[in-house]
């Protein structure tokens, strides 16, 4: 693909998409172009059997089949009627979901930042590999969603969503999981970009996804300075604000207390990323600080997420 | 135990009122610092099972809280500096005696430490009680114009409070009293005692009686002269009197003193009241006084002031303000009171009496009257008997008299005897050695009708119709008559210049002389005054002494005519009777030594085991500090309050 082409040339680069982003997302199209070569438009086959031109299988005959088709063939010879499949062709949507919660806005903003920096490069190497491409930002007090939309020209309306993205309320994925459910008209990869701030939440939403036969993949976003006692300056006497229920908290903070809190924050991220995998979802942590080039490619290669 | 600087009310109300900001300053630091976190279920399951293994971080912040509450105890204690009995040894006993004269409020010696030498006296003695021990006992004794005991033996800390007390110094000090009733209090002592004197003058002349009691072995006796040697200008004299020529007029007299090693030049105001007399300029050499006297003044007041102020153009004077400014009064001018007695209008008579010039009071009345109360004629000084036809008697009072034609009907008696009546007499022109009628010209006065009298022994004759007395003077019991034998509106005498100048010599023969100078009372010192030095007659013997404002000062009780006050401060007093006032009294604030502030600093310890000179010797014989252990705990203590703030705040930095 030629960069110079990109419509990215006349985006206009603000603080979340500044120059360098949009000159990385050109290049990472161009490797990502690399990585799906050779496949072509709408090859994705789906599980589903329909109106497709190969033969997918037999069935018996119920009433209501189109008489088209009936295996007359197999009637003469077997004396049964039954009724041609056919695998059906189309194209699985890919469902890029940013989490909105308050959670994603501690440490100035700067997880959300990322989370919907990695959507929208991964928004853009989808439509520029003519996915469709469904982008949503939710919480557990709002939900806006882009509906699928395919091509590499609107990635305008990509960037504009995640750029007026609302931030606020608490972390509510199974909420999440339930609304894609509810308005996929068929599963497909679903991208979930968040902290994962959720003790019991996470893992109910991820196992109804699998159940739906959605293709998850976790993202999961993180701020070193929030859980790492070498990073936290936090000493004493504190009041504990949570950014998302607003209750408060009051704990003597002390180098035991942060090392326990690390030593549980790194539990609890493995055991998110254990239950991923053990459910054979792909499960990526990142850091705010991360490459952004790196961590779209470390995800475009292990996660399936483009074919 | 006893505490030595603070009392344990004081103490207490010290650490409440420290202990509660501490306390509210705990309850602000409770505000802990917030800090917003995206995962608090994580941090407080953290925190509820770190907590659980350590119970005792929740009392860690009453622990310091209680840790810092009891470092503040301990150091109001130690600033309080308990002493207790087993480490004072032998009680001692301190006697502070500070003078407390006018002078004393001269500049000290260090001007940006105290600013009188009161002040530098009280606060060394201040220091010295400080520093007393828990058994010693201390007394304050201020020697101002009285002797004053301000704090009799008491502790330390009452000694100390005592020289916080508003102390004024006025006046003369009363050293030596002061002295002997501290040598009394040290003599009674069976243990060391110091006795501390402060002054600004030389110790040796209130030494000399005082200072031989100091001679026990046990008793230290010191004496510090305090203040700098500071120029004065100063009015050492003042002083009033009538005039003895006119006592409508005033002679004033002013001594101006330069107690200082420079000239000082300077300008003498004298006023009357607020109207001013005189304003001289003087330009005193050092050492050198001035007098001013100043007669024949024309001053309606009765009270004058003088006061020393710059020269146009250069700074004020230097030294103290209080020998600035004098005070002086005159008494009232004498007052006569006549009785005119007679039946018929006498203008001429009259006119005369009231055109003297005199302070006089004039009372007409009747025969009739005059007979009907005779005491009443006694309160007068000169009762003027008018001559009258009317054959009754004559009053005869009790008191100088002059009768004008006695036997106006001839059938009257009257105790000089009549001699004959005289048609148109003739007054000699031969001179008459009499101050009544010396110099006086009679000469060609005519004269209707007369009489002569039968002078007795010791009558003096007046006037003579050739050798016939038809004017005699006796002398009674109670004054002089003066007996004029012919009555003056029949006669020519009323146009003469005769007339006048004989009543006037009557009048001057009964008033009496002008007081002299008032005599010098100081303010503070007790003085006794003689009624009749001031020109006052005293109608009672309670009187009172009141300022210029009326409110009362002091009350004295007349001792003939002598009373005896004691006036707080220079000024004008009057002296009221029953509300009526008498006079007034002008008090000077201080005498010659209290303007002499030269004295250099010195301290002088008095060996008054040989009676000898001054010696230096040590300022304080005893320890300023005889536990110096509480600086040791001083120290601990803010040396732990150092470690537990740091530790405090290393626990709770975010």
């Amino acid at each position: 693909m030629d960069p110079s082409a990109s419509p990215l040339r006349e985006l206009r680069a603000d603080a979340l998409f500044d120059e360098a982003f949009l000159g990385q997302l050109a290049a990472l199209s161009l490797v990502a172009q690399r990585i799906v070569s050779g496949r072509q438009r709408g090859e994705r086959k789906t599980m589903k059997t329909g109106a497709g031109i190969e033969f997918a299988d037999h069935r018996a005959y119920v009433h209501g089949d189109d008489i088209r088709n009936v295996d007359w063939g197999a009637l003469a010879r077997l004396n049964q009627v039954l009724v041609r499949q056919y695998e059906e062709d189309e194209d699985l949507p890919l469902q890029l979901v940013c989490d909105g919660s308050a959670s994603m806005g501690t440490g100035r903003g700067l997880k959300y930042r990322q989370a919907r920096r990695i959507v929208a490069a991964l928004a853009y190497i989808g439509l520029a590999n003519l996915d469709r491409v469904g982008v949503s930002t939710a919480s557990a007090s709002h939900y806006t969603s882009l509906p699928p939309t395919r091509g590499r020209s609107q990635i305008f309306r990509v960037l504009d969503f995640l750029r007026d993205a609302p931030l606020g309320g608490g972390t509510d994925i199974p909420a999440v999981a339930r609304r894609l459910v509810a308005e996929a008209r068929r599963p497909g990869i679903t991208v979930i970009v968040s902290d994962f701030y959720d003790l019991t939440g996470a893992a109910k939403a991820l196992d109804m996804l699998r159940q739906r036969r959605h293709q998850v993949v976790c993202v999961q976003v993180l701020d070193r300075l929030e859980y790492d006692p070498a990073q936290l300056s936090m000493r004493g006497d504190v009041t504990l604000v949570d950014a998302e229920s607003h209750s408060r908290s009051d704990m003597t903070v002390t180098d035991g207390v942060l090392q326990k809190f690390y030593a549980a924050h790194e539990q609890f991220c493995q055991a998110l990323s254990t239950r991923c995998r053990s459910q054979g979802i792909p499960y990526f942590r990142i850091d705010v600080r991360d490459d952004l080039p790196d961590v779209v490619l470390r995800v475009l290669r292990s996660g399936g997420v483009l074919q | 135990m006893s505490l030595l600087s603070l009392s344990w009310t004081t103490l207490a109300a010290l650490f409440a009122g420290l202990a509660l900001p501490l306390i509210a300053l705990y309850l602000l630091k409770e505000r802990r610092p917030v800090a917003l976190v995206p995962f608090a279920d994580l941090w407080l399951k953290v925190v509820r099972t770190h907590s659980a293994r350590q119970p005792w971080l929740r009392f860690r912040r009453l622990r310091s809280l209680l840790w810092q509450l009891a470092m503040l105890a301990g150091l109001l204690f130690a600033l309080a500096n308990p002493s207790f009995d087993g480490w004072s040894g032998q009680p001692r006993r301190y006697i502070a005696v500070i003078d407390a004269s006018a002078s004393m409020l001269a500049p000290s010696s260090d001007p940006q430490r105290w600013n009188t030498r009161l002040d530098e006296a009280l606060s060394q003695a201040r220091d010295e009680a400080s520093a007393l021990g828990a058994r010693d006992r201390g007394a304050l004794i201020i020697a101002g114009p009285t002797v004053r005991v301000v704090q009799s033996l008491g502790s330390a800390r009452e000694v100390a409070d005592a020289t916080r007390k508003p102390i004024t110094a006025a006046g003369a000090g009363s050293l030596k009293e002061a002295i002997s009733l501290a040598r009394t209090m040290t003599a009674k002592s069976p243990t060391e005692s110091w006795l501390r004197v402060w002054s600004d003058h030389e110790p040796r002349e209130a030494l000399r009686e005082a200072w031989e009691g100091c001679a026990h072995p046990s008793t230290t006796c010191t004496w510090t002269r305090v203040g700098g040697a500071t120029p004065n200008p100063a009015i050492t004299v003042f002083a009033a009197r009538r005039s003895r020529r006119n006592p409508a007029l005033v002679d004033l007299s002013a001594e101006v003193h330069n107690f200082s090693d420079r000239p000082i030049p300077l300008t003498l105001h004298i006023a009357s009241g607020k109207i001013p007399l005189r304003e001289i300029s003087i330009e005193l050499a050092p050492d050198e006084y001035e007098r001013v006297s100043l007669k024949g003044i024309d001053a309606s007041g009765e009270h004058f002031t003088a006061s020393i102020q710059p020269i146009d153009g250069t700074p004020s004077l230097p030294g103290v303000t209080y020998d600035d400014v004098a005070f002086a009064v005159v008494g009232p001018r004498a007052r006569l009171r006549i009785a005119r007695v007679g039946d018929r209008p006498n203008l001429f008579l009259d006119a005369v009496l009231l055109a003297l010039d005199a302070e006089l009071e004039l009372v007409s009345m009747s025969h009739e009257q005059a007979r009907r109360a005779p005491d009443h004629l006694k309160s007068f000084d000169l009762v003027v008997v008018d001559a009258s036809d009317a054959p009754a008697p004559l009053v005869l009072p009790d008191t100088t008299a002059l009768f004008f034609d006695p036997y106006a009907a001839p059938e009257r008696s009257f105790p000089i005897a009549r001699l004959r009546s005289i048609r148109r007499p003739r007054l000699s022109a031969r001179p008459v050695d009499h101050p009544l009628v010396k110099g006086i010209v009679f000469k060609d006065v005519n004269i209707a009708a007369a009489t002569s009298f039968a002078i007795g022994e010791g009558d003096r004759v007046l006037l003579k119709h050739f050798d016939e007395p038809i004017a005699v003077t006796r002398t009674t019991e109670h004054g002089e008559w003066i007996v004029i034998g012919f009555d003056p509106i029949r006669s020519d005498l009323p146009l003469r210049v005769a007339f006048p100048m004989l009543l006037s010599r009557v009048v001057e023969r009964l008033s009496p002389p002008p007081a002299g100078v008032a005599p010098r009372i100081e303010a503070g010192r007790r003085t006794a005054i003689n009624m009749r030095d001031l020109d006052l007659k005293l109608q009672a013997a309670a009187i009172t002494i009141v300022d210029e404002e009326r409110r009362p000062i002091t009350r004295a009780t007349a001792v003939g005519d002598t009373i005896e006050v004691t006036l707080p401060a220079p000024g004008i007093y009057q002296v009221v009777d029953g509300g009526r006032t008498l006079g007034r009294l002008a008090v000077m604030g201080h005498g010659r030594a209290e303007s002499d502030l030269r004295p250099a600093v010195d301290t002088t310890t008095i060996d008054t085991a040989d009676d000898a000179a001054p010696d230096e010797g040590s300022h304080a014989p005893w320890a300023a500090l005889r536990w110096p252990p509480f600086a040791v705990l001083l120290t601990l203590i803010f040396g732990s309050l150092l470690l537990e703030s740091r530790w405090f705040h290393q626990r709770r930095t975010v």
